[in-house]
């Protein structure tokens, strides 16, 4: 593939057409059947973003991981990043659903937020 | 004496159960595990919810909005009860529980089995080869991964390219595994494009299509896999055998219900579904008996099932007031061309209302019609924009278009 052609699935019906982006200042879409698959491969040829969910470790709580996601779409290119700066770390039971667990994830201005409550256990 | 017993505490079981509640019944849930939620507690990425709430919720916060609606309607919970058997009495049902206190017996005047589906394994799809350690399901993974933060090995091989191996895949690619690689048989993957596209393209995930692995290579631990093309049969291509080195396997080979406590009890079991057979509220071949959620048929969105399950809670209510005048006969509903599954299997009320009718397609077809005949003349037609087997279609007939009629086919065509 060269650079400036990038496959990517439609994912606005169950077709799932494969659509080719042409990259340029107009970014092409090929391999569309429908208006939609032409809209959706525009925005992921020029800003292409996703939730990011991850677990990280909880102690002294029912389970030994707590479910934490981006409470917004992040760019895609960050989404490493972003389980980078998970890894290692650690929080403490209680937790309850919403509570931010990362401010500002790698530098997303997102934050990274608990999925469910975890009570404390001894 | 309780109205209704709920047995399994996953969404469906949930759903079923505070909408009981809040009808004023008396309800326990029974659940095996000592937390409600079901599957969906591990499903820890997002795309739930889209349908009821318009809103992409992650499977425990989906969960959690109908924990919160069967503690607001007092439904009875009781965590670490697994249901061994059920009897069934002259009106009523006899339930023998386990629990960590000893076995303890519940009597209901109807009973909601909401037990879920469990994975297929190697031996159901023919993996030959040696019984080493490290092989596994996908749901397995899943669960060791999000709940325990357990990695199944450093070098592992899915087999299967539906939706639960697709997520699986983005969870050890980011959970840092060293090599993944996924084979399936089908010419494409059979998840969701968009589980396709976020959990594998996304990350340039190696994967090969039609192609499956043939047997399992190793003493103690999995040394490697013996990977093999197949057409499009799914026949194994004879000298394209490749030995592909990896420390565990992973299947995603799909999902069957749970339907061996329905069958005791004495409920027919639909071969094409691997469920209980049901009307159109969800009603087993026994009365009193009904089945919701991925018991039934393995649902792709949890939301459908849920909505089910609003469906069967109408049901229950019906036949615990005795309402609800049923057929002498009731209308069987019967897969015909091109479809492989048809849920409800019959329909058995007089009442009024709309029919919701689920199928799953045996081909991929663009601008597919969909017929539903009787004794040779269409009775309604459906047009679909796309439809492929791993997706499941729904259709809204009135009554009054099937009514009076013995037998029903839908064709796809
Ligand atoms: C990996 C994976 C990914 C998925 N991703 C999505 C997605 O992205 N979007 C989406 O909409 N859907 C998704 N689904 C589907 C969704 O999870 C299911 O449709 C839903 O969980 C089905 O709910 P259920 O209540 O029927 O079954 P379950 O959630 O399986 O609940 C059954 C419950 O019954 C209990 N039980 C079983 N036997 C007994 C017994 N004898 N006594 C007492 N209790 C018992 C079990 O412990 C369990 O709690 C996914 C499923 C899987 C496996
Ligand atoms: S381009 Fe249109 S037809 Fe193709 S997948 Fe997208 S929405 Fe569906």
């Amino acid at each position: 593939m060269s650079d400036d052609v990038k496959e990517v699935l439609c994912v606005r019906c169950p077709k799932g057409c494969r659509l080719k982006l042409l990259l340029g200042e107009e970014v092409a879409v090929k391999g569309h059947e429908c208006r939609l698959g032409e809209e959706y491969g525009k925005k992921e040829a020029t800003d292409p973003e996703r939730v990011v969910p991850s677990t990280v470790k909880i102690m002294d709580a029912r389970w030994p991981r707590l479910p934490v996601r981006s409470e917004r779409a992040v760019p895609l290119v960050k989404v490493e990043e972003v389980i980078e700066e998970l890894r290692g770390l650690e929080v403490e039971a209680p937790v309850k659903k919403g509570d931010v667990i990362v401010e500002n994830v790698a530098e997303t201005s997102v934050d990274m937020i608990a999925e469910r409550d975890m009570e404390r256990e001894a | 004496m309780k109205d209704a017993v709920v047995i399994g505490g996953g969404p469906s079981g949930l759903a079923a159960a505070s909408e009981l509640a809040k009808k004023q019944y008396e309800i326990k849930l029974l659940e095996r595990n000592d937390e409600l939620g079901g599957l969906l507690q591990q499903c820890i990425h997002e795309g739930f919810g889209t349908i009821l709430f318009d809103e992409s919720l992650s499977g425990p916060e989906f969960a959690d909005v109908f924990i919160e609606k069967v503690d607001d309607a007092g439904v009875e919970v009781e965590l670490n009860t697994y249901v061994k058997s059920v009897e069934k009495k002259d009106d009523h049902f006899e339930i023998l529980t386990v629990t960590g206190e000893g076995v303890q017996n519940i009597s209901a005047r109807s009973l909601v089995y909401a037990i879920g589906c469990r994975e297929r394994n190697r031996f159901e799809i023919k993996i030959g080869g040696t019984r080493p350690a490290g092989v596994y399901t996908a749901g397995t993974v899943q669960r060791l991964v999000n709940l325990y933060g357990i990695l199944p090995g450093k070098d592992p091989i899915i087999v299967g390219g539906g939706d639960v191996g697709l997520i699986v895949a983005r969870h050890l690619h980011l959970e840092g595994v060293d090599s993944l690689m996924m084979v399936y048989p089908e010419e494409f993957f059979s998840g969701l494009p968009r589980n396709a596209q976020q959990c594998i393209l996304d990350f340039d995930i190696p994967y090969k299509p039609r192609t499956t692995v043939k047997r399992i290579i190793g003493e103690k631990k999995v040394e490697a896999v013996e990977l093999v093309e197949v057409d499009e049969n799914w026949a194994p291509i004879e000298g394209t055998e490749e030995t592909y080195g990896c420390d565990s396997v992973i299947l995603s080979v799909g999902l069957i219900p749970y339907s061996e406590k329905v069958e005791e009890l004495g409920a027919v079991i639909d071969p094409r579904t691997g469920g209980p057979e049901v009307n159109e509220f969800f009603e087993t071949s026994v009365d009193g008996v009904f089945s919701v959620g991925n018991l039934v048929q393995i649902f792709d969105y949890v939301d459908d099932a849920v909505k089910m399950s609003f469906v069967a809670a109408e049901g229950v209510d019906d036949y615990l007031k005795g309402a609800g005048r049923k057929r002498d006969e009731p209308v069987r509903l019967k897969p015909g061309k091109n479809v492989r599954s048809i849920v409800p299997q019959r329909i058995a009320h007089e009442s009024e209302g709309k029919i919701k009718i689920f199928f799953r397609p045996g081909l991929e077809k663009e601008n597919a019609k969909v017929d539903i005949r009787s004794e040779g003349r269409v009775l309604k037609s459906f047009k679909k924009r796309y439809i492929r087997p791993s997706t499941l279609e729904e259709l809204e007939v009135s009554r009054g278009v099937i009514g009076g009629k013995k037998e029903v086919v839908v064709d796809v065509r």
